[in-house]
């Protein structure tokens, strides 16, 4: 891709810019659920590990959490297991929990490299360390014409997250780097969604943002066309009447539950985007749809209280 | 022509402040807003300043809507102003801001001005005007580019 030509000036003037961003979110926690084409394409893999490592370099506290589908499925064609997805959900057996681990693990060392080549302190962890992601069996709620449970196998749901891990490793300067597996009670490990993961975790820590990495442009709405801002009521109606689907429905399921739960702020960001997550902290519009929780566009509901309380002062 | 273009005038509109807070942008708009209708800007300020405390009138994608009901005042005014540097403001989604829309309305406020309220925040929200904006660096073009407002979808 051609680079325009800007000037030395205009390049001083675009940092000079960023200054007031990088105040604001000075010391504050994102998590960023990576995936798609931002994974898996190399200019943009490392245009991500540059990021994230500037990101910390700057002094923000980024936490990356990342899936491995399209790898994982992969690694099963080549063994010969065909992949099975139920509502957006990978149903993992036994030998399917195995190559999940394998590709994961992989996965993980190869962000955590790429983050620390950028200047970055990237550690890899898995839900298993100091047990931080308590896990169950996954048992989805019965949907019409089922008698029993559809039964996922290994993939688990997350019963609670241990903050202290990954908040001390923030702390000292560390970049968290997660992929989503958790223990259940006797040790057992599940297969967990890296959206759920991502949201939960994004809750826990009570983080300023949660930016979700995907290959779409962000939510769309029934014409294709992108919704830049909406909120957590919004995400309902649109799951509800079937415009968002697929597996964009478990992102925004974590999202709704997000900005329920304290996080200030959800990013649905166009992973094949280069530097998107810079785009989307370091300027003022960001390259997706933003979700905030019901209340926050305050705005006008505060206007009619303040016009409104001020008419009676008249009386 | 909307609400808003209707209420704004070219004279109205400063590109290019710069403030490192938000009480110096607040000051500026009032400064700005008195010099056209004999209002004093102290009086301003503090009626601004009134209704930034309730809650943030910080929209998100770097911009705000400060505004306030103004005794003296026959009848809604608007000011634009664009800061050179982004300034924090409290808004939803943390960002600082760089484009304010300043927004005084009469004391007797009506429906109306509620009603103007609401345009100025669904144009704002509107990421082509947002985009068109942001392109023009005069003064007039910034002013046409709130007459231009809705545009017709591409």
């Amino acid at each position: 891709m051609a680079t325009p030509l800007i000037s030395l000036a205009q390049k001083a003037q675009i940092l000079s810019d960023a200054l007031p961003f990088i105040r604001g979110f000075h010391g504050k926690t994102f998590v960023i659920k990576y995936g798609g084409n931002a994974m898996t394409e190399p200019a943009l893999r490392a245009a991500f590990a540059r990021d994230i490592a500037m990101l910390r370099l700057v002094g923000m506290n980024p936490i990356v959490v990342h899936g491995g589908g399209p790898q994982i499925n992969e690694l099963l064609d080549t063994l010969g297991v065909k992949a099975v997805f139920r509502r957006g959900m990978r149903v993992t057996d036994e030998k399917t929990m195995k190559v999940v681990e394998m590709v994961l693990g992989e996965l993980n060392q190869e962000i955590v490299g790429l983050i620390n080549q950028n200047g970055g302190k990237a550690v890899g962890l898995n839900g298993q360390d100091a047990h931080f992601i308590h896990a169950r069996k996954m048992v989805p709620p019965l949907m019409e014409g089922e008698t029993e449970p559809l039964d996922l196998g290994l993939v688990g749901e997350i019963e609670g997250i241990d903050a202290d891990l990954v908040n001390n490793l923030s702390a000292d300067g560390y970049i968290p780097v997660i992929m989503p597996i958790g223990v259940g009670p006797e040790g057992e490990a599940y297969n967990i969604n890296a959206d759920l993961v991502a949201g939960k975790l994004a809750e826990t820590l009570r983080a300023e943002k949660l930016l979700m990495l995907t290959n779409a442009m962000g939510v769309l709405d029934r014409d294709g066309r992108l919704l830049n801002n909406i909120c957590a009521a919004d995400i309902e109606r649109l799951s509800q009447d079937g415009t968002v689907h697929g597996g964009m429905l478990p992102k925004l399921d974590a999202a709704l539950h997000a900005v329920r739960h304290g996080v200030r702020s959800v990013h649905v960001v166009d992973g094949r985007v280069p530097n998107a997550l810079l785009l989307e902290v370091l300027t003022s519009e960001g390259v997706g749809t933003t979700i905030l929780p019901d209340d926050a566009p305050q705005f006008l509901a505060v206007s009619r209280r303040y016009l409104g309380r001020l008419d009676r002062n008249m009386d | 022509m909307n609400r808003v273009a209707a209420v704004l005038s070219p004279e109205r509109i400063r590109l290019g402040f710069s403030a490192v807070n938000k009480s110096q942008v607040l000051d500026e708009a009032s400064r700005l807003l008195a010099s056209f209708e004999g209002l004093e800007p102290n009086h301003i300020t503090a009626s601004l300043t009134a209704r930034e405390r309730l809650g943030s009138t910080g929209l998100g994608a770097g911009v705000a809507i400060p505004h306030a009901r103004l005794q003296g005042l026959r009848q809604a005014i608007a000011a634009f102003i664009r800061l050179s540097f982004a300034v924090a403001f409290d808004s939803p989604d943390g960002k600082p801001v760089t484009e304010v829309l300043v927004l005084l309305v009469p004391e007797q406020a009506t429906e109306e001005h509620l009603e103007l309220l609401a345009q100025a925040a669904e144009m704002f929200n509107d990421r082509r005007f947002r985009d068109q904006l942001h392109k023009q660096t005069d003064v007039v073009d910034v002013y046409q580019a709130f007459v231009d407002w809705p545009m017709i979808a591409q």
